[in-house]
C-alpha cells in the first residue's frame, strides 16, 4: 500500500541524511507489513479455503493464523512449529486448517511436499508417485514426512502408485524408479539430516515437550538451530522478495544449485538465528544496504549464479494485492464488497459453508466459485475486485504451493485497470472519499495534480506532465463546488433481502441477484458537492494516471 | 468395483498414461477431423440422460417408479428417440450424436465432477491440469490474429482455466451478453468523448516518460496498446447482438440462446474455443441439479436447450459454418432413473450422455447403448478420456501428444482414443 500524499510529500521534502533509515524503521513497525507477507505465505503454503464443500485440495482458512503471527512478529521458528503442529480450529483460522486437503487421499504427503519446498528448498512433487527422476529424493522421503505428520507408519495410497504394467511393457530404460515395495509401511523417520544438518538425537528431544511425538519432532527438526538449511531458505526468500532475485535460485528447489554469494547467505542466516528468527531483523539488514537502495535496474533473476552480482535490485511489478490495496488507498474508499459467504445466516456448519468475512485488504479475498454456477450465489462486488487480482496473477484457488506467480504482461492487466467495474468505482470521485476531499480542499489545479501524483505514484509530476492536466482542471475550477441549494443528495438504494444457502433456489433469489449485479456495475454514487462536468475531467485525469505503466511497475 | 477401486484404477491409468507415452511406439497416424472451432455448452448441475437424449420407459415420480419423466419422440434418425421436450432438435439429429455411454465415478461433489469434465481426468495431488478449452487454445491458438483464442460465457473458475499451461492459454469471460468481456469492454457510463479525453491525457503522460530499456516494460506498454485496441469498437462489435435480425434473435430464445448466438458471432470473429454455460437457474431454481422439487420445472430447461441448440445448428449450417464448428454438450454427471424422496433425482456416473454436433463428424444420432433404464452400459462405453480425445481429434489436435509441466510429461488425455465411427 502506498504512502498517503502527505507522507510522500513529507519524505520528499525532508533533507536529513538519515531519513531513509527512519522511514524503514517506521514501515517495519507498520501493520501493513503483515498484510504484505500474509499473501506471500498463502501462496507458498497453498492456503486454499473454499466457501463450499471441500474439494480440489482445499485447506482451512489458516490465513488468520498467518496474519496474526506476522502482525505479532512471532519468531519464524515458532510460527513454523505451530503450523506443523496444526493447532486450533481447522475451519475458523487456526493452523489446523493447514492440515486439511480436500479430494486428496494422502493429505499429509501433500503437506510434506509443501513444508519441504517452503522451508527446506527440497522439491518432492515427483516423489508422490515415484523416486524423482531429476533429483536425489525418493518416494520414501516424502512418505516419511507424511508418517511424521500422521504420527504413525504410512503406506503409499494406490492412487499414487505407478502400475506394475508400466515397468513390464516399457520399450527402453525408464527415467523413473520406484524403490518402495508395494504396501511397505514407511516409518516416521526424518529423511533429511544430511542436507539440513538437523539430526534426531538427544539434544533435539531434550528441547521437545513430548519426545515421543513424531509430529512435534518434525517441527523441532525443521526449526532447530542446527538446521542451517531452514535459516538459509528463509533469508533467501526475504532477500529475493526485496531484491527480485535470490542468492539461490529457485528458492523452493535448491538441489544442485549454487548460491551466488555463499558467505553473505551464511552471514544473513546466522544473523537471523542469532536474533531469534526475527524476519524484521533480516529485512532491516537488507533494506538499509546499499544494494537495496539503488535504482532498480538489475537483471539478476535471469542470469546464472556466477554472473549474479546484485549491482542493483531487479525491477519489480506491484503484486496483484498491492495494486488493489493501492487503488483503494489512493482513492480513499473503503473496500465495500459483500461478505464472503454463501450462508450468511450461518445455518450450515463451517466445515462445508465457510464464512470469510468482509475483506479489508486484498489478501482476504478467496475463491468465489460456488461450483454449481448459480447466479443467485454470485457476489458481484467481490467478483469485480477479484477480476483485477486474477489479471495480475493472484488466484484464490491455490491447489499447489507456489513461490512464483506469472508476471508476464497480458492484455487483461491494462484492460481491468482501464475498463473493469472495479476500476470504474475506483476512479470515481465517490461521496466522502479521499479523492472528493482532495478536490474540495485543493488550493489550485496545479496543487490537485500534485496530490494525485503523490497519492498514486509517490512522486511529484514534472512541469511538462503537470501543465496540460492542470489547465484542463483549471476550466471551471473556481466554480467546482456546487452551492448548497443546487446540490441533490444521492438516493440510497433500497436494502435487498439477504440471499442465503437455504433460500437461494427460490426465484426471488435470482431477481435479487440480478439487482445486486446491476448495483455492483453502477458502483457507489459520486460526491454531490462537485459540479458534474468538472468532476468528470478530474476523474479522467485520475484514470490516466492509474493506466500509466508506472502505476504497476517500479520506475 | 467400488468407488475407491474405481478411482484408484482410473488414477493408475492416468499415471500409466503419463509414463507410458514417454516410450509410446509410433502408431498409425492419429485420427484428425476438420473442425476449426468448438462451442462447448456446459449444463451445470448434471443433465439426466433419461429425461433428455436417452429416454427409457416412463416412470412415475409420485409412486417412486423408476423411469423417464417424459414421453419420447422419434427423430430424423430411425431408431433414435429423444424426450418430447426436444422437438426442435429431433428433426436435426442426423447432424448430432448423443454419446450415451460416457461414464466416471466422481459423483459426490459437483466441484470434483466439474473439474473431471473440464480437464478429462481425476484431480491430482501435485499438478493443476488445463481445461479442454485451454488445451485447444494452447495447441491451435486463435483463428485470426488479434482475436482471443478462448472465451467463456459464464462464471470464471479454476476448473475452466489453463492450469500449468499458464495465463496465455486462459479465457476471457463475460456473464452478461449485453456487455463485452470483463476488462475488455468499455463501461457503458463512460461516454465516447470522455474516453477520448482519457486517452489524450494518457498519451500525454506516456510521451513524457523515457523509453523503457527493460524488455518487460516494453511488453507491458505493448499490452496496454493491445488492450486499448481490443476494448475499442472493432472487437466489441462482436458483442452487439442487436446487429442481428430480430427474427434470428428470437429463434435462439432467452438469455441462454443469446449466449449461443454470441458464440456464433465470436466464431466468425476468429475465436477458437467458446464455453457457453447454461447456468441460469431462473427457470427451475436448481438448474440441472434436479434433486427434489427441482425436477418440476425441468422441462423448461430442456426446452430452452432445445430452442437454443437447434437455432445454433440451423444458423451455423446456413452460413456454411456447421462443418467447421464442433458443438459439444457436457455436464458433471447424469441422473439415475429412480426418484429421490422429494420426487427429483440424485447423481449417476455409471452411464450418462454428452452430445456432439456438427464439426464435420459422421453423425449417427446416438452412439453407445445403455440398459433398459440407462443405469448400465450395454455396448460401446466411452470413457471421459475417449470423449475428450474425440473433441481434440475433431478440431485437429493430436490427442496422443504430451504437454509439459516443466520436466514432467502430461499426455493431453489419459490414453483416450476417439470414437472412430465418427471419423472418415
Amino acid at each position: 500500500m502506498p504512502p498517503t500524499a502527505a507522507e510522500a510529500h513529507e519524505f520528499l521534502e525532508e533533507a536529513s541524511a538519515d531519513k531513509r533509515r527512519r522511514l524503514i524503521e517506521r514501515l517495519l513497525d507498520d501493520s501493513r507489513w503483515a498484510d504484505h507477507w500474509t499473501s506471500y505465505w498463502q501462496d507458498v503454503l497453498a492456503e486454499n479455503p473454499t466457501m463450499i464443500n471441500a474439494s480440489l485440495n482445499t485447506s482451512g482458512p489458516f490465513r488468520w493464523f498467518l496474519y496474526d503471527s506476522l502482525r505479532d512478529n512471532k519468531p519464524l521458528d515458532r510460527m513454523v512449529t505451530e503450523l506443523i503442529l496444526q493447532r486450533g480450529s481447522p475451519h475458523e483460522g487456526g493452523s489446523a486448517g493447514f492440515g486439511l486437503a480436500g479430494n486428496n487421499d494422502a493429505p499429509m504427503a501433500a503437506k510434506g511436499q509443501i513444508i519441504a519446498s517452503a522451508f527446506l528448498g527440497i522439491e518432492l512433487q515427483c516423489a508422490r508417485c515415484h523416486d524423482s527422476p531429476y533429483h536425489s529424493t525418493k518416494q520414501r522421503d516424502l512418505y516419511a514426512l507424511a508418517a511424521m505428520f500422521e504420527r504413525k507408519p504410512v503406506v503409499v495410497p494406490a492412487t499414487s502408485r505407478v502400475p506394475a504394467a508400466f515397468f513390464e511393457k516399457k520399450m527402453r530404460e525408464s527415467l523413473i524408479r520406484v524403490t518402495l515395495k508395494p504396501n511397505e509401511p514407511v516409518e516416521p523417520v526424518w529423511p533429511f539430516s544430511e542436507v539440513t544438518g538437523s539430526e534426531d538425537n538427544d539434544t533435539l528431544t531434550s528441547r521437545m515437550q513430548r519426545a515421543d511425538d513424531p509430529r512435534e519432532k518434525l517441527a523441532a527438526l525443521v526449526t532447530s538451530p542446527e538446521n542451517t538449511r531452514f535459516a538459509q531458505v528463509i533469508v533467501n526468500r526475504v532477500w529475493r522478495r526485496l531484491l527480485g532475485a535470490g542468492i539461490v535460485e529457485p528458492p523452493d528447489d535448491w538441489e544442485g544449485r549454487q548460491p551466488s554469494h555463499p558467505a553473505m547467505l551464511d552471514w544473513l542466516a546466522k544473523e537471523f538465528v542469532a536474533h531469534g528468527y526475527d524476519l524484521k531483523h533480516v529485512a532491516r539488514l537488507i533494506m538499509t544496504s546499499q544494494v537495496y537502495q539503488r535504482e532498480a535496474i538489475g537483471r539478476n533473476r535471469t542470469t546464472t549464479a556466477e554472473l549474479r552480482f546484485f549491482v542493483a535490485p531487479d525491477r519489480r511489478r506491484l503484486t496483484a494485492e498491492q495494486i488493489v490495496d493501492s487503488l483503494y488507498a489512493a482513492a480513499g474508499q473503503p473496500m465495500a464488497v459483500e461478505e464472503l459467504t454463501f450462508d450468511p445466516d450461518g445455518r450450515r456448519a463451517a466445515s462445508n459453508r465457510l464464512t470469510l468475512g468482509v475483506p479489508q485488504r486484498a489478501w482476504m479475498f478467496a475463491n468465489l466459485a460456488n461450483e454449481r454456477d448459480r447466479p443467485s450465489l454470485n457476489l458481484p462486488k467481490a467478483r469485480a475486485v477479484t477480476d483485477i487480482l486474477e489479471a495480475f496473477g493472484w488466484s484464490g484457488a491455490r491447489q499447489n504451493p507456489r513461490t512464483d506467480r506469472e508476471t508476464s504482461p497480458n492484455v487483461l492487466q491494462p484492460g481491468v485497470l482501464a475498463n473493469s467495474a472495479a476500476s470504474v468505482w475506483l476512479t470515481r470521485v465517490v461521496q466522502d472519499s479521499g479523492l472528493a476531499e482532495a478536490a474540495l480542499n485543493a488550493e489550485s489545479p496545479e496543487q490537485l495534480v500534485d496530490t494525485i501524483f503523490l497519492s498514486y505514484l509517490s512522486r511529484l509530476p514534472s512541469d511538462a506532465e503537470r501543465r496540460p492536466l492542470a489547465s484542463a482542471l483549471g476550466v471551471g475550477f473556481d466554480e467546482r463546488v456546487l452551492p448548497l441549494e443546487e446540490m441533490s443528495k444521492p438516493e440510497l438504494p433500497v436494502p435487498l433481502p439477504r440471499v442465503t444457502w437455504s433460500n437461494h433456489l427460490r426465484s426471488e433469489a435470482n431477481s435479487i441477484a440480478l439487482e445486486m449485479e446491476e448495483r455492483a456495475r453502477r458502483g457507489p454514487p459520486a460526491d454531490p458537492r462537485l459540479r458534474v462536468q468538472w468532476r468528470e475531467v478530474y476523474e479522467d485525469v485520475v484514470w490516466s494516471v492509474i493506466n500509466l505503466r508506472e502505476f504497476v511497475w517500479m520506475p | 468395483m467400488d468407488r475407491r477401486q474405481f478411482i484408484s484404477t482410473t488414477a493408475s491409468l492416468a499415471s500409466a498414461a503419463a509414463l507410458s507415452s514417454l516410450s509410446r511406439p509410433t502408431l498409425a497416424a492419429p485420427l484428425r477431423g476438420t473442425a476449426e472451432h468448438v462451442i462447448s455448452i456446459w449444463l451445470g448441475g448434471g443433465m439426466g440422460a433419461i429425461d433428455t437424449f436417452d429416454p427409457k420407459r416412463r416412470g412415475d415420480a409420485t409412486k417412486k417408479q423408476a423411469g423417464s419423466y417424459y414421453e419420447a419422440i422419434d427423430t430424423a434418425v430411425p431408431g433414435v428417440r429423444v424426450c418430447e421436450h426436444l422437438p426442435k432438435l429431433a428433426p436435426l439429429m442426423d447432424r448430432v450424436t448423443a454419446v450415451r455411454t460416457v461414464n466416471h465415478n466422481v459423483i459426490d461433489e459437483h466441484a470434483a465432477a466439474t473439474n473431471f469434465m473440464h480437464t478429462g481426468r481425476p484431480v491430482s495431488g501435485t499438478i493443476v491440469y488445463p481445461s479442454v478449452g485451454s488445451v485447444v487454445a494452447h495447441e491451435r491458438g486463435s483463428v485470426v490474429d488479434g482475436a482471443p483464442p478462448y472465451v467463456l460465457i459464464g462464471y470464471p473458475n479454476v476448473t475452466r482455466g489453463p492450469g500449468f499451461l499458464g495465463a496465455r492459454d486462459g479465457y476471457l469471460y463475460l456473464t452478461d451478453t449485453t456487455q463485452g468481456p470483463a476488462g475488455l469492454s468499455r463501461p457503458a457510463e463512460i461516454t465516447a468523448s470522455r474516453f477520448q479525453r482519457r486517452e489524450a491525457f494518457l498519451a500525454h503522460l506516456q510521451a513524457q516518460q523515457a523509453a523503457p530499456t527493460d524488455a518487460r516494460l516494453r511488453d507491458y506498454d505493448e499490452a496496454i496498446e493491445q488492450s486499448l485496441k481490443l476494448s475499442g469498437p472493432e472487437f466489441n462489435r462482436s458483442f452487439q447482438l442487436d446487429e442481428e435480425s430480430a427474427e434470428l434473435r428470437e429463434s435462439y430464445g432467452g438469455e441462454f440462446g443469446q449466449r449461443c448466438l454470441l458464440a456464433r458471432r465470436l466464431i466468425q470473429r476468429g475465436v477458437r474455443f467458446i464455453e457457453v454455460s447454461h447456468n441460469l437457474n431462473f427457470l427451475n431454481g436448481a438448474g440441472w441439479d434436479v434433486h427434489n422439487q427441482g425436477i418440476l420445472q425441468q422441462h423448461k430447461l430442456i426446452q430452452e436447450l432445445d430452442t437454443a441448440m437447434s437455432a445454433l445448428i440451423v444458423d451455423l449450417e446456413s452460413r456454411q459454418l456447421l462443418d467447421k464448428t464442433l458443438i459439444v454438450v457436457t455436464t458433471e454427471f447424469g441422473r439415475p432413473p429412480e426418484f429421490d424422496s422429494g420426487g427429483g433425482r440424485g447423481h449417476q456416473g455409471s452411464a450418462f450422455t454428452c452430445v456432439l454436433a456438427g464439426g464435420g463428424l459422421k453423425h449417427c444420432g446416438a452412439y453407445g447403448q445403455t440398459d433398459e433404464l440407462g443405469k448400465k452400459i450395454v455396448a460401446d462405453p466411452v470413457s471421459v478420456a475417449d470423449f475428450f480425445a474425440t473433441i481434440h481429434a475433431a478440431v485437429g489436435v493430436d490427442y496422443a501428444k504430451n504437454l509439459y509441466d516443466g520436466d514432467r510429461p502430461v499426455p493431453i488425455t489419459d490414453m483416450g482414443e476417439p470414437i472412430a465411427a465418427l471419423f472418415g
